[in-house]
C-alpha cells in the first residue's frame, strides 16, 4: 500500500510540475507578495520622510519636536500585505489544486482505470492528497523563502533566529489553510457532475468564506464606518471605549461569530499575532502569542481534518464520474 | 455546369509537415463522393478547406463554383457540414437546435422546415427532447438535420459513421442515400470504414500521407481490379505504409 | 439551395438571443447571481445596521463627553445621504458582480465551443463581427437585467426603511451607482469572454480571468495607494488619502489608466456619497474614461479574438 500511496503522489507532483497551473499561481503569489512588501517598505520610508520633515519644521519655527513620534519600525509588521495576499491568492491555489487532481483522472476517463486495480480507496485519495500537500508546501516555501529574502534585503537589518522561527510557525498554518480549499476543490471535482461547475462552485464558496465573511465582520464594526475609527472620531478614549462597547455585547458576539465561519479570519489573526503585526503581540515570546491564539490554529487544524474526514468517508463513485458530454 | 467540388492543387503546409500536397480533384453534382484515408492523412484538413474554416497554403477550391477563399460566403451558401462528433448544444431540445440554425441560414418557415426535415430523417419523434439526453446515434441524425435544413447544395460529412453500432451504421448510409436521390444533394464524406464506401459510394478517393493516391467511380475500381479483389484489398495496396 | 446571407443586425440578434438563453440556463451564472442577490439583500441591512449601531455609540458617547467637559462634535453618520446605506454594494459588485459577469462572459462563449457547434456556425454564412456583437449584448443584456432586478430591491429597502429622506437626487443616485456599476461589470464579462474564445483550455480560459481580477482588486491598488488588500474590500478605502512621494506618483500615473477596479470604487463611493474624494487626485471624468475605454478595448479585442478563433481547433483541450 505504501508503494501504491507514493507512486500516485510522485505522479501528482509530476503532472503538476509539467502543467503551467502550479507555475502561475506560485509566481502570481511571490510577485504579489514582493509587490506588497516593495509598497509597505516604501510607504514606511514615506512615513519617515515626512517625520524627518515635520521634526525639521518645527525645529525652525523654535518649537520641540519631542512630542512627534517617529515611525515605528518592526521588519515582520512589513509581511501584513504579504499574509492578506496568501490568504486570498493561496486559498485559489488551493482549490485550483484540488480541481486539478480530480480533473486529470475524470477528463482522461483513468480513474475507472486505477480503481480496477487492486487499489484501495484509502490508498488512492493518501497519494492524491500527500502529492498536492507537499506541491501546496513547496509552493507556499518558495513564497516565504523569496518574502524571507526580500524583507531581510529591503529592512537591511537581516533576519534573527526568533523572526525565522516566527515566519516558519506561520509557514506551517498556511499549508493547512491552503489545504483546506485544496481539500474542498477535490472534493468538489469528484463529487459534482459537471467539472466547470465544481470549480466554480469552490470559488463561490472561497468567496465566500475569504472576502465576504470577514467583510461583513468589518463593515459591522462600527470602528470601520467613520474614516479613522468613530471613537478617534469622537475623541473618546479607551477605557470609556471599552465602557461603551459593553452595550452592544449581543451585536458584537454576531459580528464575531460571522468572522469565526472565516478559515481567512483565523488564518490572519493567528499570523498577525506571532508576527507581532497586532499591537497587542508584537514582542511578545513566540510561545505565549501561540498559546494565546491557540483557538485560531484548533480551528484551521478542525476544518482541515473535517475535510480529510468528509472525503475519505465518502466512497467514490465512479459512475458519476465522468466528464461532461 | 460548375462541378459540385473543384479542387487544383490544393496544399496546405504547417511549419515543415506537409498536410495535403497539391490534390487535384473533381467532384460531379450530384454524387455520393468517399474520401478515404489512413488517421491523419489529410481528410479533414480537406474537409475544412472546402468549408471555408482553414484556408490552404496554395492552390485553389471551390464549391458550386465558389472560391472557398475569394468568395466564402458564396460558398458557405451551398454547403451543410456535419463534424466529427457533432454534440449541439445539450440543454436545448432538437427543435430549439434546429431553430437557431434554421434562423442562422435565413430559412423562410423554419418550424415547418424543421418538421419536414425530422420526417425525411425519420426522427420526428425526437422533436422536443433534449439533445444532451440522445443516444449518440440519434444526436447524429439531429447534426445532420442542421445540416440539410437549408437544402444544400453539397454536403460534407466528417467521419459520420464514427462511434455508430452496426444498426446505427446501416440507418445513417439508408438516410445518406435518400438524401443523395430525393433532394439530389452531393454528398462528400470523410471514411476510414471501407464497407461503407462499397455500400454508399459513387465515386472514391484514397488520401496517403496528404497526397492523392487514387481516384475514380467504384465501377471503375471493380473493373480495373476484378471482381476477385475488394475495396479493401485496393486500399491497402495504395497505403503500404498504413498496412504494415 | 434555400440559403441567404443574414444582415448585420439579424446576425446580432440570433446570436443575442441564443447567448442569453445559454447563459441564464448555466448553474453556475445562476449560482453566482444568486449569491450577488443574497448580497445586495443583506448589504441594505448591514449599510443600515452599521450606521444605527454608530448612532448609538454616539448617543452614549455624548453623556461622557458632557461629563468630561468636551466639546460635543457632530454625528459623524449624522449627515449621510441614504445612498450611503448601499456603500457595502461598491464591495460585492467588485466581488460577486464582477465575478458572475466573468463567468457569464465565459460561459457565451465556452458554451459554444463545448458543444461542438463553432464549426458549424463559422461554415454558415454569417457574417462573425455581428455574431460577435451579438454576444456582446447578450453579456451586457444580462449584466443589465441583474442590476435592475438588485436596483428595484434597493429602491423598495429604502422606501420601507424609516427616517430616511428621499429627494429625487437619491433616486438619479441610485441610477448613477447602477450604471456604473454595470459598466464595470460588463468590463469583466468581456474578459471573460476573450479569455473563453482565446485559450485552448476550459481551466485557464476560467484561471487567466480570475487571476486578473485579483491582479486589478487586490495588488494593483496596493502598488498605486498602499491600500491593502482586505482593507480594498471596505469601502471606506475610498477617503484613505493616498501616500505622498514619488513613487506612488509615478505608478498612480501609470497603472492609473488600467485600474478600473479603483476607478470603480471611486466613482461608486461618490455617488453613494461615501467619500470626500479629498487627497486623491482621481476625478470622477478620470474615472468614468478609464472606464469606457476599458469596454471599448475590451469589446474590440473580444471581437477579434471571436472572429480569428480557430473553428479548426474550437473544442477545449480540457
Amino acid at each position: 500500500m505504501q508503494t501504491q500511496i507514493t507512486t500516485i503522489a510522485g505522479k501528482e507532483v509530476r503532472d503538476a510540475l509539467r502543467t503551467h497551473l502550479l507555475s502561475l499561481l506560485t509566481g502570481f503569489l511571490v510577485i504579489a507578495a514582493l509587490v506588497s512588501l516593495t509598497v509597505s517598505a516604501i510607504a514606511l520610508h514615506v512615513d519617515y520622510l515626512t517625520y524627518v520633515e515635520s521634526r525639521a519644521l518645527l525645529i525652525s519655527l523654535g518649537k520641540s519636536a519631542a512630542e512627534l513620534a517617529p515611525p515605528a519600525f518592526f521588519p515582520l509588521k512589513l509581511l501584513r500585505g504579504f499574509v492578506e495576499h496568501v490568504e486570498i491568492i493561496g486559498g485559489v491555489l488551493g482549490i485550483v489544486l484540488g480541481y486539478r487532481a480530480a480533473a486529470v483522472e475524470r477528463g482522461h476517463s483513468t480513474l475507472a482505470l486505477i480503481m480496477t486495480r487492486p487499489l484501495t480507496q484509502t490508498a488512492f485519495l493518501s497519494g492524491k492528497v500527500g502529492g498536492n500537500m507537499m506541491l501546496i508546501m513547496a509552493g507556499l516555501a518558495t513564497t516565504f523563502v523569496v518574502g524571507a529574502i526580500a524583507l531581510a534585503a529591503i529592512s537591511g537589518l537581516g533576519l534573527a533566529p526568533s523572526d525565522l522561527a516566527r515566519i516558519f510557525v506561520v509557514f506551517t498554518a498556511a499549508s493547512f489553510y491552503v489545504g483546506i480549499f485544496f481539500l474542498l476543490g477535490f472534493i468538489l471535482a469528484l463529487t459534482i457532475k459537471k467539472l466547470p461547475t465544481a470549480l466554480l462552485v469552490a470559488f463561490a464558496i472561497w468567496l465566500s468564506l475569504v472576502l465576504i465573511a470577514p467583510q461583513i465582520g468589518d463593515t459591522m464594526d462600527p470602528d470601520n464606518q467613520v474614516a479613522g475609527g468613530v471613537f478617534h472620531a469622537l475623541d473618546i478614549a479607551k477605557p470609556q471605549q471599552t465602557e461603551i462597547l459593553k452595550s452592544f455585547k449581543t451585536y458584537e458576539t454576531i459580528r464575531d461569530g460571522i468572522e469565526q465561519t472565516s478559515p481567512a479570519k483565523h488564518f490572519e489573526r493567528f499570523s498577525f499575532a506571532v508576527l507581532g503585526i497586532k499591537d497587542i503581540y508584537n514582542g511578545q515570546p513566540l510561545a505565549e502569542v501561540i498559546r494565546d491564539r491557540v483557538t485560531d490554529l484548533w480551528w484551521l487544524l478542525a476544518i482541515f481534518a473535517a475535510l480529510v474526514f468528509v472525503l475519505f468517508l465518502r466512497p467514490l463513485n465512479l459512475t458519476r464520474l465522468t466528464k461532461e458530454q | 455546369m460548375a462541378f459540385a467540388i473543384k479542387m487544383d492543387k490544393l496544399t496546405k503546409r504547417y511549419d515543415d509537415f506537409v498536410a495535403l500536397d497539391s490534390v487535384s480533384l473533381e467532384i460531379e453534382r450530384g454524387e455520393i463522393f468517399g474520401f478515404l484515408g489512413h488517421n491523419g492523412a489529410g481528410k479533414t484538413t480537406t474537409i475544412n478547406i472546402l468549408t471555408t474554416l482553414l484556408e490552404p497554403t496554395s492552390g485553389k477550391a471551390s464549391v458550386c463554383g465558389h472560391d472557398v477563399v475569394t468568395e466564402s460566403m458564396m460558398a458557405r451558401m451551398h454547403i451543410g457540414y456535419v463534424p466529427e462528433n457533432v454534440r449541439l448544444y445539450d440543454s436545448m431540445s432538437a427543435k430549439d437546435n434546429l431553430l437557431f440554425f434554421a434562423r442562422l441560414s435565413g430559412v423562410v418557415n423554419p418550424l415547418q422546415r424543421i418538421d419536414e426535415t425530422l420526417t425525411i430523417l425519420d426522427c420526428s419523434e425526437l422533436r422536443d427532447k433534449k439533445v444532451g439526453a440522445m443516444s449518440k446515434g440519434l444526436r447524429q441524425r439531429i447534426g445532420l438535420a442542421q445540416a440539410i435544413l437549408h437544402r444544400p447544395d453539397v454536403l460534407f460529412l466528417d467521419e459520420p459513421t464514427s462511434g455508430l453500432d452496426p444498426l446505427g451504421i446501416k440507418t445513417l448510409r439508408d438516410l445518406i442515400t435518400k438524401l443523395n436521390r430525393e433532394l439530389g444533394m452531393t454528398i462528400f464524406m470523410n471514411t476510414h470504414l471501407i464497407s461503407e464506401v462499397s455500400k454508399t459510394c459513387t465515386s472514391i478517393a484514397v488520401l496517403n500521407h496528404g497526397k492523392l493516391a487514387y481516384h475514380d467511380t467504384i465501377a471503375g475500381v471493380l473493373a480495373r481490379f476484378g471482381d476477385d479483389k475488394t475495396l479493401e484489398d485496393l486500399y491497402l495496396s495504395l497505403t503500404p505504409a498504413q498496412a504494415a | 439551395m434555400t440559403s441567404r446571407q443574414l444582415t448585420l443586425l439579424e446576425t446580432t440578434w440570433l446570436s443575442a438571443r441564443s447567448s442569453i438563453r445559454i447563459g441564464i440556463k448555466d448553474n453556475t451564472v445562476v449560482l453566482l447571481a444568486g449569491l450577488f442577490f443574497a448580497m445586495v439583500l443583506i448589504s441594505a441591512y448591514l449599510g443600515w445596521s452599521a450606521t444605527a449601531t454608530v448612532n448609538a455609540i454616539y448617543t452614549k458617547a455624548l453623556p461622557v463627553l458632557q461629563a468630561q467637559g468636551k466639546a460635543i462634535p457632530a454625528n459623524p453618520v449624522g449627515e449621510t445621504s441614504p445612498l450611503s446605506l448601499f456603500r457595502n454594494m461598491v464591495t460585492y459588485v467588485a466581488l460577486l458582480g464582477a465575478l458572475a459577469s466573468l463567468v457569464l462572459g465565459h460561459q457565451v462563449v465556452a458554451a459554444d465551443r463545448k458543444s461542438g457547434v463553432i464549426p458549424i456556425l463559422f461554415s454558415r454564412p454569417i457574417n462573425r463581427t455581428g455574431f460577435a456583437i451579438g454576444k456582446i449584448s447578450a453579456i451586457i443584456f444580462a449584466i443589465v437585467g441583474i442590476l435592475i432586478a438588485a436596483g428595484l430591491v434597493n429602491a423598495l429597502t429604502m422606501l420601507v426603511l424609516p427616517g430616511l429622506s428621499l429627494s429625487g437626487a437619491v433616486w438619479i443616485g441610485l441610477i448613477k451607482f447602477y450604471a456604473v456599476s454595470g459598466l464595470y461589470m460588463v468590463a469583466f464579462g468581456l474578459l471573460g469572454a476573450i479569455c473563453a474564445s482565446t485559450l485552448s483550455t476550459e481551466s485557464m480560459a476560467l484561471l487567466i480571468p480570475v487571476t486578473i481580477w485579483l491582479a486589478l482588486t487586490f495588488i494593483v491598488p496596493q502598488i498605486t495607494a498602499n491600500i491593502g488588500p482586505m482593507a480594498a474590500l471596505n469601502p471606506q478605502s475610498a477617503n484613505l488619502i493616498a501616500p505622498t512621494g514619488g513613487f506612488f506618483a509615478v505608478t498612480s500615473t501609470l497603472l492609473g489608466p488600467f485600474s478600473i477596479a479603483e476607478s470603480y470604487r471611486y466613482l461608486a463611493s461618490s455617488i453613494l456619497e461615501i467619500t470626500s474624494g479629498a487627497g486623491t487626485t482621481t476625478t470622477a471624468l478620470g474615472s468614468l474614461t478609464v472606464l469606457a475605454v476599458a469596454n471599448l478595448a475590451l469589446a474590440g479585442a473580444f471581437i477579434f479574438s471571436f472572429k480569428t478563433l480557430d473553428a479548426c481547433r474550437s473544442d477545449y483541450r480540457d
